[in-house]
């Protein structure tokens, strides 16, 4: 049989599989033995089941995943947020809609000590949800501020995202972490705009807050000592060149685990189950990297990424099409599929297309995140908002996604800029070289 | 035709895949008549970790992989002799020995395991760091990365601290952050890795070559036809060595002159009198190996006489 | 059968978290590691060596509690479109494939740990042997398999009873964006 051949009807059983709720990784590593099996034989096929994954496991740049995931559940646990939050409310609480514009910079500053888009929103949805709804914030606007905040845990680096794109591609991941810095910085700004613009039409969506006396600025400064420190022993330590990404993740978690000690705010069931979350998202994450890595020799030895790239870019359609054309597939598929499988899936296919157009794989890597941060909000399913839901269920989907409207159109403006100009992704990394 | 899968961990624009490995399988599909195509798999796209290539032709997911055998400790141990202090002068006469040795049948064990197209040595690695490190003494107590396990012994006599498990990629960050201050290392490696914007010093000591392997698996060998195998022949071995040995030493040359290029830059190129205080604060590499291996100083010889009969047919 | 499974999923529970305890020590060991090189000059030798090896037990502990909990990440809009007897029959198929899986993985990780033995393989710096590590990790994974038949042995007879949900997560359960 035609090595293409076997390559489409590996890819088809895999959608099959994945529809027929298996889960991803595991499709993939199926899929990739047996499609590898029927080029290669059995023997060399099986016996990635066993070295793909140890590989997996003893990677150095894979431990960063755990390590960071840790630290972010620990600092959720020692009550970082909320001295975020209240710093941040203590600045700009009193403007109209400044409970709503706190809530994203909040999210934004915890997004700098958290890697997830998920417990981001958790967090935000039970610190600054009753705060918003107390004060006569209009529902819609208060969900959509929290969802949209959440989706700065993987905005803002570090992220979860990033480390397992670096991975996959074998991009640097601090060039990626570095990438992310101003495209993050401009998610919040649009965020911020996105509430003015709801307030120009609705301004009673979001009553100011009570002004906060300059004593009052000082203790919330004081209070939040604990992240500020985690954020400059982290992320100064990465960009300053002190620590490798390896080590500031592992002084992350040291300084968090301190911190909650210190606070004690970790009695022996809240550090179990801080450790039982950060655990279960860890191996979420790696059986997806077996599946993936496998599946990835598989479309290798088919030839199907090779013949892909010179099919597509033979055709007379410039590339900026062709990536525009990507990302509206990723979203569509990301309506009834998960964005983040999207990607997973589509990488050994997408990666040596986007590098034959000359492209940078740490930019691609950065679109990514943002497709992605829109699937987290975007209908039919959008984990945040499922997240928001869960936690109030008295609030109907249908006012959430309103909420998330505005949050929305700022994130497809966002992304047709970073699209269209690699440029603002590309300047920072490139100045740190 | 059949087809061959060539693995290797480089990236396809890397030195020894782009330049060497990749004409080699053309050279080697167009000899064949058209039984033989043999399809570069590049970017470990086999396969990613460096240390699973000699596994991959083992098990058969590869036909054929570049190995570096120090990365599987124990395995062809004969061949680390190249690792041993000023033994290997260029890439030339290091892998024109390297065969000469093993088609002797000097080197045994895996190295019969295995159907070998091509027994290579680097250019000599030598010392790249952030200091000046001009004498022996100048390397006490620093933090080095060797790269692979038998160079620790060079390090450790030093009076250096070994530090292990840096890979390639890696090793620019490591510096940068100080982790180390230095590698044992060859001008390649130096571009490909984007340490030329961190290292300041070289010091270009020939503290050892890093062997390389190009390994098929021996029984897909033998399953080909004769039009095949004579292909494959007349393009392994000996013929082998001498285009490795040509363009890695050119890409040494080349390389170093643009490394030179950079004022920031120095580069020592010790005199007589400065080779033999290296040469003698390193000896307890070389004895380590002779007393360690068993017919060590027979190897050893043999591989000293060879280096010398290639150097002078240069 | 029920208690049993409730008893394998409280032992992968526990060592999960035993993972990641063993993940907090590397923590510290690294930032030592950090702090001597800093303050003294003189880091700890094999921090990598160490690293590597105790990075690959942790993860396989996690392996089994994410199997229990059925924590990957899988795509379930077609049962939630088609409804309860169609999305047991889903579950219970993804059940019986995932279990394959990590058959398969079991399976091939002791030829893998073995492999290292006969070799003789060891760490860079420390030359500490690598395979005992390595068995430690292939019998968590032989451990999930366990627990993963127990988990398409409940999944197929809630099938058969028709019985409403066994078990959700709810969304932050599989959380698929880290
Ligand atoms: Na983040
Ligand atoms: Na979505």
């Amino acid at each position: 049989m035609d090595p293409l051949f076997i390559a489409l009807i590996g890819f088809i059983v895999m959608m099959v599989l994945i529809l027929l709720h298996v889960p991803i990784g595991v499709s993939m590593a199926l899929v990739g033995v047996v499609g590898f099996a029927q080029i290669v034989g059995w023997e060399p096929a099986l016996t990635l089941m066993g070295s793909e994954p140890a590989s997996a496991m003893a990677s150095l740049d894979l431990a960063v995943i755990p390590l960071f995931m840790l630290m972010g559940s620990l600092a959720a646990a020692s009550g970082l947020a909320s001295d975020v939050y209240n710093l941040a409310y203590a600045l700009i609480g009193h403007r109209r809609g400044g409970i709503a514009t706190t809530t994203i910079v909040a999210s934004g500053g915890f997004g700098a000590i958290c890697g997830s888009g998920v417990a981001t929103t958790a967090t935000f949805g039970r610190v600054a949800m009753p705060e918003m709804l107390s004060r006569g914030y209009r529902s819609d606007l208060a969900a959509g501020a929290v969802a949209a905040g959440g989706t700065l845990g993987i905005i803002v680096p570090p992220s979860g995202i990033m480390i397992l794109y670096a991975v996959l591609t074998e991009q640097s991941l601090l060039d990626l972490f570095a990438a992310g810095v101003v495209p993050a910085i401009m998610a919040i700004a649009f965020y911020i705009i996105a509430i003015r613009i709801k307030l120009l039409f609705d301004p009673e969506a979001g009553p100011a807050g009570e002004k906060t006396s300059l004593a009052e600025k000082i203790k919330a400064l004081k209070q939040a000592w604990g992240a500020l420190v985690l954020f400059t022993v982290v992320m100064g330590g990465i960009y300053s060149g002190i620590f490798t990404v390896n080590e500031a993740a592992a002084i992350g978690v040291v300084v968090a685990f301190l911190f909650a000690l210190l606070r004690r705010k970790l009695g022996w069931q809240n550090f179990m189950k801080v450790l039982a979350e950060a655990s279960a998202g860890t191996a979420m994450i790696y059986v997806m990297v077996f599946g993936a890595t496998i599946f990835s020799y598989f479309m290798a030895v088919t030839g199907a990424a090779a013949f892909l790239v010179t099919a597509i870019t033979s055709l007379p359609i410039p590339p900026e099409a062709i990536i525009f054309t990507l990302l509206i597939l990723y979203i569509f598929l990301g309506a009834f599929f998960d964005e983040v499988a999207a990607m997973v899936i589509t990488l050994p296919l997408v990666v040596p297309l986007i590098q034959s157009f000359g492209y940078d794989l740490v930019w691609w890597g950065i679109i990514n995140v943002v497709v992605i941060g829109i699937g987290m909000l975007a209908p039919p399913i959008g984990i945040n908002v499922m997240v928001l839901h869960s936690m109030y269920k008295s609030l109907p989907l249908r006012t959430i996604y309103r909420g998330i409207l505005p949050f929305l159109c700022a994130e497809f403006v966002r992304l047709t800029l970073l699209t269209l100009f690699p440029e603002i992704t590309l300047w920072l990394p490139r100045m740190l070289h | 035709a059949d087809t061959l899968r060539f693995s290797s961990f480089e990236p396809p624009v890397a030195l020894v895949t782009k330049e060497i490995l990749t004409p080699w399988a053309k050279d080697v599909s167009a000899a064949s008549n058209g039984a033989l195509n043999v399809q570069i798999f590049a970017g470990g796209s086999l396969g990613r970790d460096p240390a699973q290539q000699l596994q991959l032709v083992e098990q058969g997911v590869a036909d054929i992989a570049w190995v570096i055998p120090g990365y599987s400790p124990g395995r062809f141990q004969e061949g680390t002799v190249a690792e041993i202090p000023f033994l290997v002068p260029d890439a030339t006469a290091g892998s024109a020995a390297m065969w000469e040795m093993y088609e002797k049948g000097l080197f045994k064990g895996d190295f019969n395991k295995l159907k070998m197209l091509g027994v290579f040595a680097s250019f000599p690695n030598f010392v790249a760091a952030t200091k000046p490190v001009s004498t022996p003494a100048d390397m006490n107590g620093l933090n080095f990365r060797a790269p692979g396990p038998t160079l620790l012994t060079a390090i450790k006599a030093l009076g250096a601290v070994p530090i292990g498990g840096i890979t390639g990629p890696s090793i620019a960050d490591s510096i940068s952050k100080g982790l180390i201050a230095g590698t044992l290392t060859q001008w390649g490696a130096v571009e490909t890795f984007r340490m030329a914007d961190v290292i300041t010093h070289y010091n270009t000591v020939p503290l050892g070559a890093t062997p390389m392997l190009v390994v098929m698996n021996k029984s897909k060998y033998d399953s080909l036809p004769k039009e095949a195998q004579e292909a494959l022949d007349k393009f392994s071995g000996a013929a082998f060595s001498e285009r490795f040995g040509a363009i890695f030493d050119k890409s040494m040359k080349d390389t170093r002159e643009r490394i030179a290029a950079n004022p920031a830059v120095t580069i020592v190129d010790p005199d007589d009198k400065l080779m033999a205080e290296w040469q003698n604060a390193v000896s307890v590499a070389k004895t380590n190996w002779i007393e360690q291996n068993p017919e060590g100083q027979q190897i050893y010889d043999a591989f000293a006489a060879a280096i010398a009969a290639n150097k002078s047919s240069q | 059968m029920k208690s049993m499974e409730a008893r394998l999923r409280a032992a992968s529970h526990t060592l999960a978290l035993l993972g990641f305890v063993g993940l907090l020590g590397l923590s510290i060991m690294i930032s030592l590691d950090v702090l001597l090189r800093w303050l003294a000059g003189m880091p700890l030798q094999g921090v990598n060596d160490v690293s590597a090896v105790v990075m690959a037990v942790v993860i396989s502990a996690c392996i089994p509690a994410n199997l229990a909990m059925k924590q990957n990440i899988s795509v379930e809009v077609a049962g939630a479109m088609l409804g309860g007897g169609t999305k047991r029959a889903l579950d219970t198929f993804a059940s019986l494939v995932t279990l394959v899986f990590i058959v398969l993985m079991a399976w091939q990780f002791v030829p893998y740990t073995m492999n290292l033995h006969a070799n003789g393989d060891r760490t860079w710096v420390l030359a500490w042997p690598v395979w005992p590590w390595w068995a430690v990790a292939s019998a968590m994974i032989i451990f999930a398999a366990v627990v993963q038949f127990l988990v398409f042995v409940a999944d197929f007879a809630a099938l058969i009873r028709g019985d409403a949900d066994r078990f959700d997560s709810g969304p932050e359960g599989r959380d698929p964006h880290l």
